[in-house]
């Protein structure tokens, strides 16, 4: 199955959601920016994962979205249940 | 258009809520066992829960035409406590043969803990002895790909468990294939908050398609809407989908998997008062 839209009619037609996201995004970071000790908040472990979902916006799609989850996830070990009883 | 949510915790929710589900043309719902927000104390607890899904509920699911299954397990969340956990799988049985029971289900893993992993593969051991369905609980947020893959690890640990009768719940983007590759049924739930989104749900049947899939709402008692399936249906619709491609995730999908269970019976609406 694929998409039953045209990309330009996604994107008129989702413009101004996908606007309202990243303005949500900017604002989100922005209240960070203006609370208490946001000078060190760079190094913060969370802020570094938030910054490398950014990051992986800006790549070519598809597959943005599954990127993201996984730049969110834990490590899976392959072979993790070998030797068990 | 009709719909099954085939994962909401009705328990949790409103006779209202039940009424509104039907009026926008749900038919029909399957309960998984799943965690109250505090630690249940004895078996005891969970023999009246089971009894809660598998006689007052569908009682009060009929009330408003919508017919009511469930599953039973003890939920991963209390799987830390494994003498309980053991004590509520080998009561589980007292109740495979009720009408509305479609098999074992939610287990699965929430943390990763190897706890949690024996719990689960001793639920596997008595689906695979009863030989019931199986409906898989994934984590939810950071720990959901490890926890996917380990449960299939774990799954494949058994050559007596057929994949096309397990559904691996709570699919994302990231997950969804594993499931879909390995054989599996996948669900994938919309929540206001944290989780799967409508939109992102239609996105994701564009990049699978439409075999073994179907969303649910698995509303229960936190921030949560029974009615997310409805606004799948229409999320879908916006985007130009036929009513057939529609009807076939919300409607066909789930009462093709519940028909793999020896129990399940069920009257379309359309034949209703025949």
């Amino acid at each position: 199955m694929t998409a039953t839209r045209t990309s330009q009619d996604i994107l008129e037609q989702d413009f101004l959601k996908i606007r309202c996201l990243i303005l949500d995004l900017a604002a989100s970071l922005d209240r960070i920016d203006r609370g208490e000790g946001a000078d060190h908040i760079a190094d913060h472990e969370q802020m570094k994962l938030l910054q490398g979902g950014l990051d992986l916006l800006k790549e070519d799609g598809p597959g943005r979205a599954a990127k993201v989850q996984l730049h969110f996830s834990d490590q899976y070990e392959e072979g993790w249940n070998e030797g068990e009883d | 258009m009709y719909f099954i949510d085939p994962h909401v915790h009705m328990v949790s929710r409103t006779t209202d809520d039940y009424e509104i589900m039907a009026r926008m043309g749900c038919t029909a719902i399957s309960e998984p066992a799943f965690w109250a927000g505090y630690d249940r104390g004895s078996v005891d607890g969970f023999r009246d829960y089971f009894r809660q899904l598998t006689e007052f509920e569908p009682q009060r699911a009929a009330s408003v035409g919508i017919q009511h299954y469930t599953w039973i397990c003890i939920n991963a969340k209390e799987a830390e406590n494994v003498e309980l956990s053991r004590e509520v799988i080998a009561m589980i049985p007292e109740f495979l043969d009720k009408p509305n029971v479609l098999g074992i289900g939610e287990i699965g893993l929430n943390k990763n803990t190897p706890n949690e992993c024996t719990i689960f593969r001793e639920h596997l051991e008595l689906a695979a002895k009863t030989n019931e369905l199986i409906l898989i609980h994934t984590p939810h947020l950071w720990d959901k790909y490890k926890g996917t893959r380990m449960i299939i690890d774990m799954i494949k640990e058994h050559s007596d468990i057929d994949p096309g009768r397990v559904l691996i719940d709570h699919v994302e983007e990231h997950t969804v294939k594993l499931a879909l590759d390995n054989g599996f049924w996948c669900g994938m739930t919309l929540y206001p908050t944290t989780k799967c989104t409508p939109a992102r749900a239609s996105d994701i049947i564009e990049m699978v398609g439409t075999e073994r899939i179907m969303p649910n709402s698995a509303g229960d008692w936190g921030p949560s809407k029974p009615t997310a399936v409805a606004d799948f249906i229409m999320e879908m619709r916006k985007r130009g989908n036929s009513d057939a491609t529609i009807k076939k995730v919300v409607y066909e999908n789930p009462l093709s998997f519940f028909s793999l269970s020896k129990r399940f019976e069920f009257t379309p609406p359309e034949q209703r008062g025949e």
